[in-house]
């Protein structure tokens, strides 16, 4: 760690905001510190005063009620991993941390420490905009919601400004609907980042017809992409028509491709990125196909 | 020649690694962990070109940065070649000639590393550009830019025999290749540094390496003093491959504590590691086989590039791939190494076997296929089997057939305890084979070429075979000695300076030292490092440690356990004849008596000898007394591997399901050491063959993944855990105990095994 820097330990989100609105790009918040560490030691950041976030009271945890999951900033990747018997999606969200670091780093990285570094290639962001996620942000002007493909501006860039805090993720729930969601990646080897991934979410009414949908795709661009033009053409279609060879689906493939904007790097190329994400897309709507049908 | 087995009270024992404890809380000393009273830290100023002249360069501002010690520049620098063990590194420690993007250029000394890294950008340098050349194919050229004065290629490493028209006219099916391997790097989990103390006109030097003593040749090299001036201290250097013989940064530290007159360190980052050291070579194999109807091969010419990028020098090489399908008639097969713009490469575990040993591998396996034939019983009828002729003839000035002459020069007295010259000693693929195939159950699991024995959805499950061989040591850089010597507690100690790379040499040398003592294995102790203490070794390289080392130590062992005898038999047994005498639990008592109560601890020995002759030393020391036999033209170790691995054909991810690998490897000296050796290595060969390359900048040749989120290594995860080693122990005559060498042949089997079903 190369700069020297101030270390505080704000008791509020108030104190918090105030403090990092008045130094502005000088200080940073403390989560988890695994993103940041690294960035830190390399030179990217060079914070003159470090804002320990980790003990204000009600950033942490998963709640429940009939119209939302919420998922506060400070809930850890390992209590997300063991929320997966709460709900569906969480059982979804829980399956990704598993692909996340390895289980010593979960335990000190954060839900909104993954959000806020805004990598294009991060595990859980795809599938918080394929649910519809809102992110919610505490700034010394009060709270604002954000969704949360507007959320990520670019390669670690966020909509967080003046001192803003992520304060909770607020994932939508319709009693009427039933709703299921599946995350996919292309990965090497079991501790990897995402060259490719994909995540989609689907709402069904009673009788299988889908009602909701949202398809999202990372590492494929600056940002993570959310392919409205494929979701309006599963509207109506009924459930059972998921899992087939229908002309639909073909189209949400190539409407996906067609929405990438992949670069060749040291991880993948191009091409074969742009052809991932068309079986990233199915898979993703074939395992909500199957976890409907269950 | 036949070796009886025998059994032993130490040898073929589990026992814990001796350092397992010090790993596992921490304690064990890396050279990263080492400091010494007053010293400064250095860093390395590094070259952004490809090729570049150093024009002009101007230390002044980075001298005037408060907190710098010193600056060192080529001008500082003697101008004498150095060489690293096997031709990994041939050069000057600085020439003012940058040779790849990374390369050394100056050193700063400084009371920080902080300091030092600040004062190495203050550093001015004007670099008039060369032109410069990356593809091993265009650095062939006449008109090819020059990276080095010996020329980019020199002679190949070349092998013939048989009559090669013949053996194309008897082929009825050929097979031809043009195979490219990308490189893997070394990837060290751990780090390393270098630490160099001068005291008036002698040097002591601390850092990780596998060859402490091939370390200090290269300083009297590089620096024209006498060897008994240098000291190396060499410290555990963890998983290294390879990469941690001599290395040019540690020169370079001798040479900048040296101009500050004050104990200096560098200490690489992890991407240094990485980028900046050396890697395995860029390899391309061209050529052809060819076999009759019922799989007999008539005939095997290959052509293998390997790029030795700025420094490295192997062109005088031989691959054991060659023995190993040696039953081929006739045969032509060259190496040839070629300098280029890209980070040094050099040797790295299974050099050249687990490359053009693949590729012969795979040009079989194709010729299995067109004839029908199952590859395990191809590699059977092709492969060698102990007393099969070795054809690559390996020796450091390649023989080229001229093997009579090299036979007839050896003393006749030596030779005649000696295995046949150029013959295989001892083991080979078939017992392995047929080992493997059956506890596999090969036979049920494979379903014919490129036909999956398993489909579901996308998910394609088929079986693989590989074979593997490697040498067991090399002698021509000189002969692997070690030093045993009875302390007068009774306990010993074993130096021979094999380094510690983790491969677990500190406890089998151990044991073999104990089983040939008779003295029980916690009594002995083992100095790896210090060359003031240890004779001459080659290190941990070329799978040499158990195999040469392994014979030293226990000749060592053997004469002080004779010189302790014939005290014992002076002043206890009348003078008996020693052979008369023998050693259990460390006592020494009549053979014929084993439980008789006339036994004497080596201490009541060593006493005896103490009061008796007053002045006279207490200890023994024993070393070999006669040179070990020239094993590289008679041991070979081999490895067959069996995987099964699942291909998603729509995205190209390869998992591997299940691995069973047989070893050949002779006596077995600690099969927990061997079981990690050989899944170690078939973790290595599986990443190599699945995943690891380095990523070479097409501008600039500098490498864009040195690190290891983007240099994919396969995790323990990644490996299936049931995963099984077997050990076929046919003895060889003349390594200790029976082993042979182990290190290398296991990566060298996996390669084909992990990705011999993959069909493109």
């Amino acid at each position: 760690m190369r700069s020297e820097f101030q270390y505080r330990r704000p008791a509020s989100i108030d104190e918090a905001v105030a403090m990092k609105a008045d130094l502005g790009t000088t200080a940073m918040y403390w989560a988890g510190g695994t993103d940041m560490v690294l960035h830190w030691m390399r030179s990217i950041h060079s914070p003159e005063l470090c804002i320990d976030i980790t003990r204000i009271e009600g950033l942490r945890g998963i709640e429940i009620d009939r119209d939302s999951i919420r998922i506060g900033a400070m809930t850890s990747l390992d209590e997300l991993d063991r929320s997966a018997d709460r709900h569906c999606l969480l059982n979804t969200l829980s399956d990704i941390t598993k692909l996340m670091c390895t289980p010593q780093t979960r335990t000190i990285a954060t839900v909104g420490g993954n959000l806020c570094n805004a990598s294009p290639a991060a595990d859980l962001s795809p599938a918080f905009v394929a649910m519809n996620a809102d992110a919610v942000l505490a700034g010394p002007k009060g709270r604002r919601r954000v969704r949360m493909e507007e959320f990520f501006l670019g390669v670690n860039k966020t909509s967080l400004s003046g001192g803003e805090l992520l304060e909770e993720i607020r994932i939508p729930l319709n009693p009427d609907l039933k709703v299921v969601a599946s995350y996919r990646r292309i990965d090497r080897t079991v501790v990897d980042i995402a060259l490719v991934n994909a995540s989609s979410c689907i709402s069904v009414d009673s009788d299988g017809v889908i009602n909701g949908c949202g398809i999202a795709l990372g590492a494929v661009a600056p940002v993570i992409l959310r392919v409205s033009d494929a979701e309006t053409l599963l509207l109506g279609l009924s459930v059972r028509e998921l899992g087939r060879d229908r002309e639909e689906l073909q189209k949400v493939e190539e409407l996906s491709a067609i929405a990438a904007k992949p670069i060749s790097d040291v991880r993948a190329s191009a091409e074969y990125r742009r052809q991932m994400v068309k079986v990233m897309v199915r898979r993703t709507l074939q395992d909500c196909a199957i976890q409907l049908k269950a | 020649m036949e070796v009886a087995k025998r059994s032993f009270d130490v040898i073929g024992k589990g026992v814990h690694v001796k350092d397992a404890r010090e790993k596992v809380t921490g304690s064990l000393k890396y050279a990263v962990d080492m400091t010494v009273q007053n010293m400064a830290h250095g860093k390395i100023l590094r070259c952004p070109h490809p090729h570049a002249k150093i024009a002009r360069i101007d230390t002044r501002k980075a001298e005037e940065l408060p907190g710098v010690l010193g600056v060192l520049t080529h001008e500082d620098v003697p101008q004498n070649d150095w060489e690293s063990a096997w031709f990994n590194y041939r050069g000057k420690v600085l020439d003012g000639i940058g040779r790849f993007v990374g390369d050394d250029v100056a050193a700063v000394a400084a009371v920080s590393s902080d300091i030092a890294e600040k004062a190495v950008e203050l550093i001015e340098v004007e670099y008039e550009p060369l032109p410069h050349v990356f593809d091993m194919e265009l650095a062939r050229r006449q008109d090819a830019p020059t990276i080095r004065v010996e020329g980019n290629e020199r002679p190949p490493y070349a092998v013939k025999w048989g009559d090669l028209q013949k053996g194309e006219e008897e082929a009825e099916i050929i097979v031809d290749c043009d195979i490219s391997y990308m490189s893997q790097q070394y990837a060290p989990l751990g780090r390393n540094a270098c630490i160099a103390e001068w005291m008036s006109d002698r040097v002591t030097v601390w850092t990780s390496s596998q060859t402490p003593s091939e370390l200090r040749d290269g300083i009297h090299e590089a620096l024209g003093i006498p060897l008994s001036k240098i000291r190396v201290m060499a410290l555990p250097c963890g998983s290294s491959f390879g990469q941690w013989w001599s290395n040019n940064f540690m020169l370079i530290t001798v040479l900048l504590a040296k101009k500050i007159r004050q104990p200096a360190k560098i200490e690489l980052t992890n991407e240094e590691c990485m980028s900046t050291v050396k890697r395995r070579h860029l390899e391309r194999t061209r050529g052809r086989m060819g076999c009759t109807r019922d799989g007999r091969i008539t005939l095997a010419e290959f052509d293998h590039l390997i790029d030795n990028g700025g420094y490295g020098f192997k062109d005088d090489v031989g691959f054991f791939c060659v023995d190993m399908w040696g039953k081929a008639k006739n045969g032509n097969y060259a190496i040839h190494g070629i300098n280029t713009n890209l980070l040094t490469a050099g040797c790295m575990r299974g050099v050249g076997d687990c490359t053009l040993g693949a590729s012969v591998e795979r040009v079989a396996d194709r010729l299995a296929e067109k004839v029908g034939m199952d590859p395990v019983e191809f590699r059977i009828l092709n492969q060698i089997t102990a007393g099969d002729e070795l054809r690559m003839q390996h020796s450091r000035d390649n023989m080229k057939g001229n093997r009579d002459a090299y036979i007839e020069g050896i003393p006749p007295h030596l030779r005649k305890d000696w295995p046949e010259l150029f013959c295989l000693s001892s083991g080979g693929t078939r017992a392995i084979l047929e080992r493997g195939a059956s506890a596999f159950r090969w036979k049920d699991r494979w379903k014919g070429w490129a036909v999956p024995h398993a489909v579901d959805g996308s998910l394609h499950r088929g079986v693989g075979v590989g074979t593997g061989a490697h040498v067991c040591g090399v002698e021509f850089e000189g002969s692997s000695s070690a030093v045993v010597r009875i302390n007068p507690d009774g306990s010993a100690k074993v130096h021979c300076s094999v380094g510690r790379q983790g491969q677990g040499s500190e406890t089998t040398q151990s044991q073999v030292a104990a089983e040939e003592l008779g003295l029980p294995f916690e009594m002995i102790e083992i100095e790896t490092g210090d060359t003031d203490s240890c004779p001459w070794n080659h290190g941990s390289l070329a799978s040499s440690t158990m195999y040469r080392t392994g014979w030293a130590t226990r000749a060592a062992a053997n004469d002080a356990r004779r010189q302790l005898l014939e005290i014992a038999s002076r002043e206890f047994f009348d003078n008996a004849d020693i052979d008369e005498l023998d050693i259990t639990d460390g006592e020494v008592h009549p053979r014929a008596e084993p439980k008789s109560n006339r036994r004497y601890s080596f201490r009541e020995v060593l006493n005896e000898l103490r009061s008796e002759t007053l002045g006279q030393t207490s200890s023994i020391t024993g070393r070999p007394s006669v040179p070990m036999p020239p094993s590289t033209t008679f041991a070979r170790q081999f490895g067959a591997q069996f995987a099964e691995v699942e291909v998603d054909i729509e995205t190209g991810q390869v998992k591997i399901i299940d691995f069973l690998a047989v070893q050949d490897s002779g006596t077995v000296v600690n099969p927990q050491v061997l079981k990690n050796q050989v899944i170690g290595g078939a973790i290595c060969g599986s990443g190599f063959a699945l995943y690891e390359h380095l990523v070479f900048d097409g501008e600039t040749g500098a490498i864009k993944n040195a690190n290891l989120l983007d240099y994919k290594l396969l995790r323990c995860a990644d490996f299936p855990w049931q995963a099984e080693v077997l050990f076929e122990e046919a003895p060889d005559p003349v390594g200790p105990f029976g082993a042979r060498g182990a290190g290398e042949s296991p990566i060298a089997a996996t390669m084909q095994s992990a990705s011999g079903l993959i069909f493109p």
